[in-house]
């Protein structure tokens, strides 16, 4: 995790933190800082993007060629990440907070469920907890997931049928019973 | 002499502080405010009456005498005479002040009207300088002299300035004509483009005499197509005018400063302008353009706006990890 | 949420529970971990300082959180202990019920098929079979003596044919038996013979 993440070449273009008025360079100049967020959010394992705070760290805010990427220009680049599907705006922080999708909630299903088949826990309770900091899924892709994309992948797999999401008996906690294809 | 030749009167000298004359007119005696006479009379033997006589015209038209002692008569007004003094005064004050104004006027422009008179006979000169040259280039002789020449002439004034009373209906056509050739010039050195500003200055500080107004500028320069002229009238986005020549593409400009960019490194509006000698306002049109073929982007700061070359564009990141 | 609750058991819920709670000594234990960490830090802070007293105290707490430590540890291991049996149970009594399900299914089939039935579908076999052997008699009877000679000597070609190793030659054997008959016939015999040794010998390259 602490390892140095490598940016490309065009993040210490002076120019490239201007958001840019011909279409085509505009186009081209916010795909490529998709890619850059995508690209560092997987390498620390990120998943939340507070923008205004983001403002002031390494990937918006390049302290040696002195250009910072301005709030309004940032939620340009969100909002054409959501349109790809790449992200998903938190409705009520008004466009502060966006969760960032370098795998969509649909591939963290797959591959939870893939986890649980090949590990033969169908048919066994897990609590959501345990999924994401549980000793048992250290090291596995999926450990440290947040919270939020990690319940909406969880829904994705009730609605496969694949798994079946409840409560125990006092607290709030929830926890999961994983069916498996044949239910 | 001390008799007077003409009627042997005697004569004496006499000195009088308000008078003035410039020749020498004999007195009597009889001019001394002591003795009873209801006139004197001056002989001029050498000439001189005439100007005398615009002096004497012009001091009886001051009245010295009362104009001496107004400022005393203010202070005596209120004692005697008021028919006189007070607002009379005051009124006749102003009008003074006002005919020595017109006066200084009339002088003023009197040198106008000399300079006018020199102005129209170096026009002449000009032109027959401009006759001799055009007959010395058909013989052939050293184009470096008479190429600095034209532009002296140039810089001075057009030969022959077309005037609404020269050309009639097709002034703006003949207009045309010679702005044409006035900014064939000028447009090579400013790199086929110049603002229509611009062009309205330099064309009338050369014409001198018969400016034309901004409307007939516009009204001519409209004409170039349609007249065959090269160079056109073009109107940008940001309502700027601008002449160019038609030899001149935006390609050209475009990689003219993309040239700069490359060799010199990025640069603001301002920079580009003084590098090529050219207005910041038609620089700023001219980056837009180059910028609008996605051939270089923009960099805002604190510092300012600069221009890059558009490395974006096409910029694919290579992913080794 | 209640839509699927038939899929979903009160032992389910049951072992659910203890998984949470699990979750939550796990977690108490990583905050008292934090905690006993921080006391070391404290302490060893204290000495450089030379504030004994402090340092001291410091490393009190750090046992008593050490304490509680292996307190939970023993409390955890109990709570996995019981939840491992409970899955178990689970699991034993699904076997259970799966074997139950395939006796009865045996049960079933068995029904179906008595001893009775069996004899007597042996019993009409064996008929069967008889019947079959009658026939072929009868079949069989109606060949003649020299067929049958002819039909042994085919087989006798067809046996040596498919010899794998060459066998001591047969022939003079042949040959000996065959001089009672015409030389002709000796003649092809031989030639036949011959053909089948080359056959061989072809065979075994």
């Amino acid at each position: 995790m602490t390892d140095l993440f490598n940016f490309p070449s065009i993040h210490n273009f002076p120019p490239f933190y201007t958001l840019q008025t011909q279409p085509t360079t505009r186009q081209t100049q916010i795909a490529l800082w998709s890619e850059i967020i995508l690209a560092y959010f997987m390498h620390h394992k990120l998943y939340r993007l507070e923008l205004s705070e983001s403002l002031n760290g390494e990937l918006f805010d390049n302290k040696g060629i002195k250009r910072r990427l301005k709030l309004g220009t940032l939620q340009c680049i969100i909002d054409a990440m959501v349109k790809q599907g790449t992200a998903e705006w938190d409705l009520q922080s008004k466009k502060n907070v966006a969760l960032i999708y370098w795998r969509k909630p649909e591939e963290w299903a797959t591959i939870i469920n893939n986890w649980v088949f090949n590990s033969g826990m169908t048919n066994s309770i897990l609590t959501v907890y345990e999924i994401a900091h549980g000793d048992i899924t250290e090291g596995l892709d999926f450990h440290g997931l947040d919270q939020t994309i990690l319940l909406k992948s969880l829904d994705i797999l009730v609605k496969r049928g694949l798994a079946q999401l409840f409560q125990g008996t006092s607290t709030e906690d929830m926890g999961v019973k994983f069916f498996g294809t044949n239910g | 002499m001390i008799k007077c030749e003409m009627c042997e009167a005697d004569l004496r000298s006499f000195d009088v502080n308000n008078l003035d004359f410039e020749n020498d007119a004999e007195t009597s005696k009889n001019f001394k405010p002591t003795v009873k006479s209801d006139f004197v009379r001056l002989a001029f033997r050498d000439g001189g009456s005439n100007a005398f006589y615009e002096k004497l015209k012009s001091a009886m038209a001051a009245k010295e005498w009362e104009k001496v002692h107004e400022t005393s008569n203010i202070k005596v007004t209120s004692d005697f005479d008021p028919g006189l003094g007070g607002l009379v005064g005051i009124i006749r004050n102003a009008e003074q002040s006002q005919k020595e104004q017109k006066e200084t006027l009339n002088q003023a422009f009197k040198d106008l009207d000399g300079l006018m008179a020199n102005t129209s006979e170096m026009v002449k000169l000009a032109e027959s300088i401009r006759n001799k040259l055009s007959k010395e280039l058909d013989s052939g002789t050293s184009t470096d002299e008479t190429s600095a020449f034209r532009t002296y002439l140039i810089e001075l004034g057009i030969p022959n300035p077309v005037t609404k009373d020269s050309a009639g209906s097709t002034y703006h056509k003949e207009l045309a004509r010679q702005l044409a050739e006035f900014l064939d010039n000028f447009l090579e050195k400013e790199k086929g483009m110049m603002s229509l500003t611009d062009i309205y200055c330099l064309f009338n500080r050369a014409r001198g005499v018969a400016l034309i107004s901004p409307e007939d500028l516009y009204k001519a320069c409209s004409q170039f197509e349609h007249l065959n002229l090269p160079m056109r009238l073009r109107k940008f986005s940001s309502g700027l005018m601008v002449v160019e020549s038609v030899h001149h593409s935006d390609e050209q400009i475009a990689q003219r400063i993309l040239h700069h960019i490359k060799t010199k490194g990025p640069l603001t509006a301002i920079e580009l302008a003084s590098l090529d000698k050219m207005s910041v306002v038609l620089v700023n049109e001219q980056l837009q353009m180059v910028e609008e073929k996605g051939l270089i982007c923009k960099d805002e700061s604190v510092e300012g706006v600069r221009f890059y070359d558009n490395l974006i564009i096409n910029f694919r990141w290579e992913r080794n990890n | 949420m209640g839509n699927k609750t038939s899929k979903i058991t009160s032992q389910d819920r049951a072992i659910l529970d203890l998984k949470i709670q699990r979750d939550k000594l796990i977690q108490y234990q990583k905050k008292l971990q934090v905690i006993s960490d921080k006391e070391t830090e404290i302490a060893k802070q204290a000495l450089r300082n030379g504030n004994k007293r402090g340092a001291l105290l410091a490393l009190k707490k750090k046992k008593y959180q050490e304490q509680l430590l292996k307190k939970t540890d023993s409390q955890l291991l109990n709570l996995e202990e019981l939840t491992q049996s409970i899955e178990f149970a689970l699991v034993e009594k699904d076997v259970l019920s799966g074997l139950e399900l395939g006796n009865n299914i045996l049960k079933e089939i068995h029904k179906e098929m008595t001893i009775e039935k069996v004899e007597k579908l042996m019993e009409d076999t064996a008929d069967a079979i008889a019947y079959q052997n009658e026939i072929e008699e009868l079949l069989s009877g109606k060949i003649t003596r020299e067929d049958e000679d002819e039909i042994l000597e085919e087989l006798r070609q067809i046996e040596e044919e498919q010899l794998e190793f060459p066998r001591i030659p047969t022939t003079p054997l042949n040959i000996a038996d065959v001089e009672i008959q015409s030389t002709s016939q000796q003649k092809a015999k031989s030639e036949t013979v011959q053909k089948e040794t080359k056959k061989l010998e072809v065979t075994l390259i």
